[in-house]
C-alpha cells in the first residue's frame, strides 16, 4: 500500500467517469490550494466542513442502545449555512460531514485526518477514519471538542485532510454498490441491526440476550450494601 | 399577537433571506402597532372627538392582523431544513436572469394542502401596507411574493419543480396581466360581434373565466421556459396524469373539464407540448419511454371532449366551444410571447443534449454530478441541465441503478421510492455545489 502522489490524484480526477480508475471530489473549491500547493501537503487533499449536522440527543433512557430504531431517535438535524457557525460546547460531540462528495475507485482506499492546525485546538474529527475502496458520498465526521472551551465551527472552512492509498495488486473495476449508507450527502445517523439479529449469526439464542430495558436481566453494577 | 410578532427572532432555525425579510417586516409592523396601541388611550383623551375614528382604526387593525396572522406560522415552519433550498435558489437565479424581474423574491410557506399555491398579489402586502398606513410603519417589500409548498414535500426535488409555476403567478399578476387582459378583451369582442350582444355581467364572467384559464397556462409556459420539460413532468405527476394513458375504460372525464379557476389538464398538456416543440426541447424528450412523455403525446390527439364545469352559468348566448376559442387565441399568442420575455429559455437545451448522458453515467454510479469530466474537460452542469437529466434518469435508468446495488430488488416499489429520494438528494446537492463552483450567491 502506498500513498497516492498529487500528480496521480490530479490525473485520476480528470478521467472519464466510465473509467473504473476515476476519482471524484466535488465541489473542489480553490482547486490548487485544496490539492496542496505547498510541498508538505502535496500528497493529500484538504476537505471542508459541510453545512448540515446531527446533534446527539439526550436519550430518554440513561444509555445509548444501538438497535434498528436508534437512527430515528438519536439525533437532531441542524443546518448551518455558509457564513454562520456552530458552537460545539466543551467535551461535546456532533456528527458533521465534508462539503465535498467523494468517489473512490476500487483500487484506492483512504484515510481522513484532522487538519493539523484544527487538531491543535483539540478538535477530533474522526474516530472511524478509514475509507474503503469504492466508497462514495460526503464523508461523515464524528466531531468531538476535546478541549475545555466551546469551539466555533464555520461550515466551508478546511477541517480535514484526505490521504489516498493504492492497494497492492488491486485493479480498478466496477462493482456493486453497498446499500447501507448509499452515497450520503449529509451526515446520517448510525444504522444498526438489533443485537438479537447480530448475535444470532454467531449462535447466541435470543433468550440469552439481556435487554437493557428489562431490569431483571441487567447486570447489577451498583456497589453492594454495606 | 402583536407582542409575538414584535418579538420574532428568526436566528434559528435558519431561514432564507426572503423569509427573513418577511419576518423582519412583520416584526417592525408589530413594534409600530404596539406603540400605536400604547399611545391610543392618551390620544383619545386629548381629542375625544377622534374617539369614533380611533375605534374604527382599532377594529381595522384587529381585522388586518387577524388576516396576517394566518400566514406567519406556515412561513416560520418553512425553515431551511424543511425546504428544497438549492432548487429554490436555482429558480430565483433563473428568474433574475431577466432584468425586469431581478428584484422579485419569494418567501416559501408550508401548506396543509397536498398542493402548491401562490398567495395572490396583495393578499399579504396590501394588508401589511394597510396596517403600516394606520400605525406609521414602512411599506411592504414590493417584489416579495409568497408561495406555498405542501409540508410533506419539504426536501424533495422532482414534484417541487411545480414551484416555478407558482412563482410565475406573482410575475403574471404584477407584469403580464395587463397585456393579457387586452388580448382577452379583443378575443371576447370578436366573439360578441358574432353573437350580437352580451350584457356587462355576461362579459365580465367571460373575462374572468378566460382570464383565470389563461393565467394558469401562462404560468405553465413560464415554468417551462424557466426549467424546461421538468415542469411538465412534475405537473404530470402532481395531477396523476398517468391515468390518461393505458386505462382500459377510457380517460377520466375530469381531465377534460374546465373549471371556473383552471383549464382542463389535457388542454394544459397540449400547450406544454407546443412550447416544448417551439423551444427545441421536444426533440430531446420525445423518445423517452415514460408516462409523462406518453401523456404529452396522447394529449395532442383530442380537443373535442372539452366541457365546462363552472360555479356560475354561462350566458345563454355564449357557446362553450366559442369561449374556448377565445382562450385558445390568447394561449397561442402567449406561446409566441412568453419565450420572448423569459431570458435564457433555450440555454439549457444544447448543454442537456451533450451532457445528459454523462450526468446519467454519474448518477448510475451514485455520484453527485456537480463536476463532470467530458473529453478531459472539467464541467459544472447548469441547474436546468442537471434537473432535466435527473428526470430522464428517474424515468429510464432508476431500475438499472437498483440492479447495481447489493440486496436491492429492482421491482420493489419500496426500494424504488427510497432510491428516488436518494436521487433527489444528489441532484439537490449538485444544484447547491453549482452555486459554489460558479461563484453564485452563497446558499441561504
Amino acid at each position: 500500500m502506498s500513498v497516492l502522489p498529487q500528480k496521480e490524484i490530479k490525473r485520476r480526477l480528470e478521467l472519464s467517469i466510465k473509467d473504473p480508475a476515476s476519482l471524484v471530489i466535488t465541489p473542489l473549491l480553490e482547486r490548487a490550494k485544496a490539492l496542496g500547493s505547498s510541498s508538505e501537503d502535496a500528497d493529500s487533499i484538504d476537505l471542508r466542513l459541510g453545512t448540515y449536522f446531527l446533534l446527539p440527543q439526550v436519550p430518554p433512557v440513561p444509555f445509548t442502545y444501538p438497535c434498528k430504531d436508534s437512527a430515528k431517535q438519536s439525533h437532531v438535524r441542524v443546518h448551518v449555512p455558509l457564513g454562520s457557525y456552530l458552537v460545539v460546547p466543551a467535551h461535546e460531540t456532533v456528527l458533521g460531514s465534508t462539503l465535498e462528495f467523494i468517489k473512490l475507485p476500487s483500487d484506492l482506499c483512504g484515510e481522513i485526518l484532522t487538519k493539523s492546525s484544527v487538531a491543535r485546538t483539540f478538535t477530533v474529527i474522526e474516530t472511524a477514519p478509514w475509507i474503503h475502496p469504492f466508497y462514495r458520498g460526503c464523508l461523515t465526521l464524528e466531531i468531538a471538542n476535546a478541549s475545555n472551551t466551546p469551539l466555533i465551527l464555520y461550515p466551508g472552512r478546511y477541517i480535514a485532510q484526505l490521504i489516498l492509498m493504492t492497494i497492492e495488486k488491486a485493479k480498478a473495476r466496477e462493482q456493486k454498490l453497498s446499500g447501507k449508507y448509499l452515497a450520503p450527502v449529509y451526515p446520517e445517523a448510525p444504522k444498526f441491526d438489533d443485537p438479537e439479529d447480530d448475535l444470532k449469526k454467531i449462535g447466541i439464542p435470543k433468550d440469552q440476550i439481556r435487554s437493557p430495558y428489562k431490569k431483571s436481566q441487567s447486570i447489577n453494577c451498583s456497589p453492594p450494601h454495606s | 399577537m402583536f407582542r409575538l410578532c414584535s418579538d420574532l427572532r428568526p436566528d434559528y432555525p435558519v431561514f432564507s433571506d426572503e423569509s427573513r425579510d418577511f419576518f423582519e417586516h412583520i416584526q417592525k409592523l408589530g413594534d409600530k402597532t404596539l406603540k400605536y396601541l400604547e399611545s391610543a388611550p392618551n390620544e383619545i383623551l386629548k381629542a375625544s372627538r377622534l374617539s369614533s375614528t380611533r375605534r374604527q382604526e382599532l377594529l381595522d387593525l384587529r381585522y388586518l392582523w387577524e388576516s396576517l396572522h394566518e400566514f406567519l406560522r406556515p412561513a416560520l415552519d418553512a425553515d431551511s431544513l424543511h425546504l428544497p433550498n438549492s432548487l429554490i435558489a436555482a429558480l430565483h437565479d433563473r428568474i433574475h436572469e431577466t432584468e425586469e424581474w431581478r428584484t422579485y423574491r419569494f418567501t416559501l410557506f408550508h401548506t396543509a394542502e397536498a398542493n402548491y399555491l401562490q398567495l395572490p398579489l396583495g393578499m399579504v402586502g396590501d394588508r401589511a401596507n394597510d396596517i403600516a398606513a394606520l400605525v406609521g410603519a414602512e411599506q411592504f417589500p414590493p417584489g416579495l411574493g409568497h408561495v406555498g409548498i405542501p409540508y410533506s414535500q419539504a426536501d424533495g426535488l422532482f414534484l417541487n419543480c411545480t414551484l416555478a409555476h407558482e412563482m410565475a403567478h406573482f410575475i403574471y399578476q404584477r407584469d403580464i396581466s395587463r397585456d393579457t387582459e387586452n388580448r382577452i378583451d379583443d378575443a371576447l369582442d370578436r366573439m360578441v360581434e358574432e353573437i350580437g350582444s352580451l350584457d356587462d355581467d355576461g362579459k365580465s364572467l367571460c373575462q374572468r373565466l378566460v382570464g383565470n384559464w389563461v393565467q394558469e397556462v401562462f404560468c405553465d409556459l413560464f415554468a417551462i421556459c424557466l426549467i424546461g420539460p421538468a415542469f411538465s413532468f412534475a405537473f404530470s405527476q402532481l395531477v396523476s396524469a398517468s391515468m390518461l394513458i393505458g386505462t382500459p375504460n377510457g380517460v377520466p372525464e375530469s381531465f377534460y373539464k374546465f373549471s371556473t379557476s383552471h383549464p382542463a389538464e389535457i388542454s394544459r398538456f397540449q400547450y406544454h407540448r407546443k412550447l416544448l416543440a417551439k423551444l427545441g426541447w421536444w426533440k430531446q424528450v420525445r423518445n423517452w419511454s415514460c408516462g409523462p412523455v406518453q401523456v404529452l403525446k396522447t394529449c395532442t390527439q383530442d380537443r373535442s371532449a372539452f366541457s365546462l364545469e363552472l360555479d356560475e352559468d354561462l350566458p345563454e348566448k355564449v357557446v362553450p366551444v366559442r369561449l374556448l376559442q377565445c382562450y385558445d387565441e390568447v394561449c397561442n399568442w402567449m406561446i409566441r410571447e412568453v419565450p420572448k420575455r423569459v431570458k435564457g429559455c433555450r440555454d439549457g437545451i444544447a448543454t442537456f443534449e451533450v451532457q445528459s448522458a454523462v450526468i446519467a453515467a454519474y448518477l448510475q454510479r451514485a455520484i453527485v454530478p456537480s463536476t463532470i469530466i467530458m473529453r478531459g474537460k472539467v464541467i459544472h452542469p447548469k441547474p436546468v441541465t442537471v434537473i432535466n437529466a435527473g428526470y430522464k434518469f428517474l424515468f429510464e435508468n432508476l431500475r438499472d441503478l437498483l440492479s447495481s446495488i447489493e440486496k436491492e430488488k429492482p421491482d420493489s416499489i419500496e426500494s424504488r421510492s427510497r432510491l428516488t429520494g436518494r436521487l433527489e438528494l444528489w441532484i439537490l446537492k449538485a444544484l447547491e455545489d453549482h452555486r459554489l463552483l460558479t461563484g453564485g450567491t452563497v446558499e441561504q
